[in-house]
C-alpha cells in the first residue's frame, strides 16, 4: 500500500480533489476528464472541510486491518461546495449522527502495516454544533 | 439472425469446500456443452475475483484445456459483478459479426476460500481502491448509505423493504441449485443481526461459490425449445453512486431499458419474467421503479400486494434472485439468463404458465455498469 499512499498523501491529508478549468465543476476524488463538460483542463482544488450528513450507517463487518474500528460509523457527506464524500465518522455521539447534522474533517490514523510497519493517515469527519 | 440459447449448465450455489474454481467451471460448462450438442468455437470466461481468491489468472486457457478444447479462441472477461451478463453481451455481438457458430460463456466465482474479512474486501474490489477500500468502506456500507437515501426520499421503512427478502426466500424454496431452500418470516428478517444499518443479515445477498454456463449459437441443436436473445444492451455510469447529480437515479439501467425495448421491439407490459440485480431491498425497489414496473416509492407495497409473486403477471426472481438463489458475482448474470431460459422452456423448478418474455438485469456496483437481456420463445 505504501507507494500509492505516498502518491496520494496530500489528497488524503487535505482533501484535495479537482476543479474543471472550463466550467468550474468540482469533484472529489480528482478526475482526468470533467464529467460535466468533458474538458481535460483540470486543476487540483482543496475541498471545503465542512459539510452536512445526507446518509449514514453503522457497520458491523470489516475488511482486513479495520477490525479494531468496529462498529464503524460511516457518513455520506455533502461538503459545503456540493461535492459528496463518503467518510468514517468519529468523535461523535450516536444520537448526533443524523441527516443534516453539521460535520467537519479531522486528521486521523486510518490503518497500519502491522505493529511496526508504516502508519497511514487521512481524513475522517466528526459532528459539530451537536 | 438471432442468437439462440442452446445449452445451459449450473452448479448449486453453496460452500463448495472440495471444489476449486476450475472444478466448478468444468462442472457447469460440461452440462451446457452436452445440452447444446455442439462444440464451441470460442470460450469467454467471466470472473472477477480469481487473482484475489484463487491466486490464479489465465483461467480461460486452463479451463479450455481441462474441457479438452484446443485451437479455439478463449479469454477472460472482467467487469466486476456484471461480468457474467457482459460476457453474454459480448458473445452475442461476436456471434453476430464473426465467422462463429457457437460461443460458450462460463461464469464462475470461488468466494469461500477467503477469510471472512477478505471476503468483505473481495466484494468491494469493484469500488475505488484509493478512496473506498483504503478507508475500510465496505460494499454493504455503500448499499446501506443508498438504502437510507431511498427510505428518506420515499418515507419507506427498512422493515417494509424487507418484503423483498421474504419474497426471494419464498421463491427459492423448491429451487435445488439455490443457496437457500427455506422461507423466512418478515419478523425474523427484521430481527436478524445488523450488518450495516439499516441493512440486516437477511437483507443482504449471501457469499457462495457457484458456476453457470451457457452456449450461444446460430442454430439450436438441443432437445429444448428455441429461446432467442431479443436484445442485449449495456451502459456504464459513474463508478460511485454518490458522485451523480441525482443520487437515486439509475442512469445505466434507464438507458439499457430504453435501448432494450427499441432493440427487441417489445413493450414493458409484454415482460412476464424478471430477473434483476436484487442485491439489497432498496436497490431492488429502485430498479423496479426505474424500469416502470412499480411507481416511485411503491415497490415494497407492491410486493406485499402480490404483484411480483410466482403466479402473477410479472414474476420477480422465480428462483430467489441474488438474495436467496445466491450471488457468486460473475456467475450471477448467467444464473439469471438460465432461470429465464428454463422457465420459457417449461423445465424450471416452478412450473409457471403463460410466460413468453423475460428480462434479465445484472449490474456492477450501484448501477455503475449495467447489462440487460430480453429473452423470448420463438414464435
Ligand atoms: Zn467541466
Amino acid at each position: 500500500m505504501s507507494v500509492s499512499y505516498w502518491r496520494l498523501r496530500d489528497r488524503y491529508y487535505r482533501i484535495i480533489g479537482s476543479i474543471c478549468d472550463s466550467c468550474n465543476y468540482e469533484s472529489f476524488p480528482k478526475f482526468n476528464t470533467c464529467p460535466k463538460c468533458k474538458s481535460h483542463d483540470i486543476s487540483d482544488k482543496e475541498m471545503p472541510h465542512t459539510g452536512k450528513i445526507i446518509s449514514y450507517t453503522l457497520s458491523y463487518e470489516s475488511m482486513p486491518g479495520f477490525e479494531h474500528e468496529l462498529p464503524m460509523s460511516i457518513g455520506l457527506i455533502k461538503l459545503d461546495n456540493g461535492v459528496n464524500i463518503v467518510s468514517q465518522l468519529v468523535d461523535s455521539e450516536a444520537e448526533d449522527i443524523k441527516i443534516n447534522a453539521n460535520v467537519k474533517s479531522v486528521f486521523r490514523k486510518i490503518n497500519a502495516d502491522g505493529n511496526s510497519g508504516q502508519i497511514y493517515y487521512g481524513y475522517k469527519f466528526k459532528v459539530i454544533n451537536a | 439472425m438471432q442468437t439462440k440459447i442452446s445449452g445451459t449448465g449450473l452448479t448449486k450455489i453453496t460452500d463448495h469446500w472440495s471444489k476449486s474454481i476450475v472444478d466448478l467451471a468444468i462442472d457447469s460448462a460440461r452440462q451446457a456443452i452436452s445440452e447444446s450438442n455442439t462444440s464451441p468455437d470460442m470460450i469467454i470466461f467471466a470472473n472477477t475475483l480469481s487473482s484475489y481468491s484463487s491466486s490464479q489468472e489465465n483461467l480461460s486457457t486452463i479451463i479450455s484445456e481441462e474441457l479438452g478444447l484446443s485451437d479455439i479462441t478463449t479469454f477472460k472477461l472482467e467487469s466486476s459483478s456484471c461480468s457474467g451478463a457482459m460476457a453474454v453481451n459480448i458473445g452475442h455481438k461476436l456471434l453476430n459479426s464473426d465467422n462463429l457458430e457457437s460461443v460458450l460463456i462460463i461464469g464462475a466465482e470461488k468466494m469461500t476460500d477467503l477469510s471472512p474479512a477478505e471476503t468483505i474486501k473481495a466484494t468491494a474490489l469493484g469500488e475505488s481502491y484509493e478512496y473506498t477500500q483504503f478507508f475500510g468502506i465496505t460494499m454493504n456500507s455503500l448499499y446501506a448509505l443508498f438504502s437510507r437515501l431511498y427510505m428518506e426520499k420515499y418515507d419507506v421503512t427498512s422493515e417494509e423493504l424487507s418484503q423483498f427478502s421474504v419474497l426471494s426466500h419464498k421463491h427459492s424454496v423448491t429451487c435445488k441449485h439455490a443457496q437457500f431452500n427455506r422461507e423466512f418470516s418478515l419478523d425474523s428478517i427484521n430481527k436478524s443481526a445488523t450488518i450495516s444499518s439499516p441493512l440486516r443479515m437477511l437483507n443482504c445477498s449471501p457469499i457462495g461459490d457457484g458456476s453457470a454456463s451457457l452456449v450461444l449459437s446460430k442454430t439450436n441443436n438441443s432437445n429444448f425449445d428455441d429461446v432467442n436473445i431479443l436484445s442485449s444492451t449495456s451502459s456504464n455510469s459513474s463508478t460511485s453512486f454518490f458522485s451523480r447529480e441525482d443520487l437515486l437515479k439509475f442512469y445505466s439501467t434507464t438507458s439499457c431499458l430504453n435501448k432494450s425495448l427499441a432493440e427487441s421491439k417489445i413493450k414493458l407490459e409484454d415482460i412476464d419474467l424478471l430477473e434483476i440485480h436484487d442485491v439489497v431491498p432498496a436497490i431492488t425497489a429502485n430498479i423496479l421503479e426505474t424500469m416502470g414496473f412499480s411507481k416511485p416509492g411503491n415497490a415494497s407495497s407492491d410486493v406485499l400486494s402480490g404483484r411480483y409473486d410466482l403466479n402473477s403477471k410479472v414474476t420477480l426472481s422465480s428462483s430467489g434472485g441474488l438474495k436467496a438463489r445466491g450471488n457468486p458475482l460473475s456467475a450471477t448474470g448467467i444464473y439469471q439468463i438460465i432461470e429465464v431460459t428454463r422457465q420459457l422452456q417449461n423445465r424450471s423448478h416452478a412450473d409457471l404458465e403463460n410466460k413468453n418474455i423475460g428480462l434479465c438485469h445484472n449490474m456492477s456496483g450501484i448501477d455503475s455498469n449495467t447489462v440487460v437481456h430480453v429473452l423470448g420463445v420463438a414464435n
